[in-house]
């Protein structure tokens, strides 16, 4: 069963429809809000949010992009929204901490502690940087890196052409290796 | 070999970027929303909720008003004169009084300080009153010298005999007169 064809029931009313498409893409809108908020339950009230407005909205979709696409589109303002909202402005004047430490994952995987020590470190000087970029380049750049999404997706979540996509992931990844460097950290020293 | 170190680089970037957006969300987001769907289709709008804030509000405000209003009227009410009045106010004919004993004499009060400084009294200076603080202040090393003040004396000032008041008469104007100079209309 296509998207189109679930679509097609959920306007007419079918809820289960409209759940099946929930579940084809509730991890590719739960990342893209979270490439957006940072912090786990952010971005699951997020995706909650989009999924709702996406269903009170069908009747706008048109089909022009895929059924993903458009959705995301959806996801993604929402997402922006949330962030620009008072609360999250609060949150960082006061010292915001909302983006989730996921470099502590990463030293489970590694063979000895102080390998595992120099990569975590390297790990939280990354994330440091990469939260230190422009929110073009990092939206771009993490919406680009999460798995679940093409540059062409990107782009049009975004209403940027594709090779605006292309050059912001590589700026931000040329931005956060110049950064190591100048933090002592050198290239292949993970 | 740049390179290679390069893509290792960029490989613990992409890796760290994924790692941000990594994880999903929790399993039963298609039922909740679902029964977000369904709250906000049995949500019935109630048009005339806003009277219930409205009404309220509105009548603390006009409460608050009338009580500062009825505060504040008899301070307001307080007549504050000018300095064209205090003169306008001085008895005509008499003696002229000093400015200052002018505005003690109809008990006025203005908030504009006194222009001038005030000029201690010789017996003020003699015993020092007027630096009763002067510890605090830091001048506790300087000494009060009594002050020898010889009253000031007025030369060549005009006899009061000069100033005479003259009765001046002024003619009666009859109500005839009046009605013709009234402009012509």
């Amino acid at each position: 069963v296509t998207d189109d064809d679930l679509v097609a029931r959920a306007r007419q009313g079918d809820s289960d429809a409209f759940g099946q498409l929930v579940d084809r893409h509730r991890i590719a809108v739960y990342r893209a809000a979270r490439a957006a908020l940072g912090s786990h339950a952010d971005a699951e009230d997020a995706a909650q949010d989009a999924f709702v407005l996406a269903y009170q909205r069908l009747g706008s979709f048109r089909g022009d992009a895929s059924f993903k696409t458009w959705l995301l589109t959806i996801a993604w303002r929402q997402a922006i929204n949330r962030r620009r909202g008072v609360r999250r402005w609060l949150q960082r004047i006061v010292g915001y901490s909302g983006q989730d430490d996921v470099a502590g994952d990463v030293a489970a995987d590694l063979p000895s502690p102080e390998t595992a020590a120099a990569a975590t470190e390297l790990r939280r000087a990354i994330i440091a940087e990469i939260r230190r970029l422009p929110p073009k380049l990092r939206d771009t750049f993490l919406l680009a890196q999460g798995g679940e999404l093409g540059y062409d997706e990107v782009a049009s979540i975004l209403a940027v052409p594709v090779g605006t996509v292309k050059w912001r992931v590589s700026e931000a990844r040329r931005m956060v290796r110049k950064r190591l460097r100048e933090c002592g950290f050198a290239d292949g020293s993970a | 070999m740049v390179q290679r170190e390069h893509d290792d680089i960029d490989r613990e970037i992409d890796a760290a970027a994924r790692g941000l957006t990594a994880g999903e969300p929790r399993g039963d987001l298609s039922a909740r929303v679902a029964a977000a769907v369904d709250r906000r289709a049995t949500y019935r709008p109630r048009p005339m909720r806003w009277l219930r804030i409205a009404v309220p509000s509105a009548a603390a405000i006009s409460l608050v008003l009338t009580i500062l209003h009825v505060y504040d009227e008899p301070r307001a009410t307080v007549p504050v004169p000018n300095p064209r009045s205090v003169v306008d106010a001085t008895p005509r004919g008499g003696p002229p009084v000093p400015p200052s004993d002018r505005r003690e004499a109809i008990g006025a009060r203005t908030r504009l300080p006194a222009i001038g400084s005030r000029v201690q009294r010789e017996s003020e200076v003699q015993n020092g009153a007027g630096l009763e603080n002067a510890d605090a202040m830091g001048f506790s090393a300087l000494t009060v010298e009594p002050i020898q003040v010889e009253p000031l004396a007025i030369e060549n000032t005009p006899t009061l005999d000069v100033i005479a008041v003259e009765d001046v008469s002024v003619p009666s104007i009859e109500i005839d007169q009046l009605v013709q100079n009234e402009p012509a209309q």
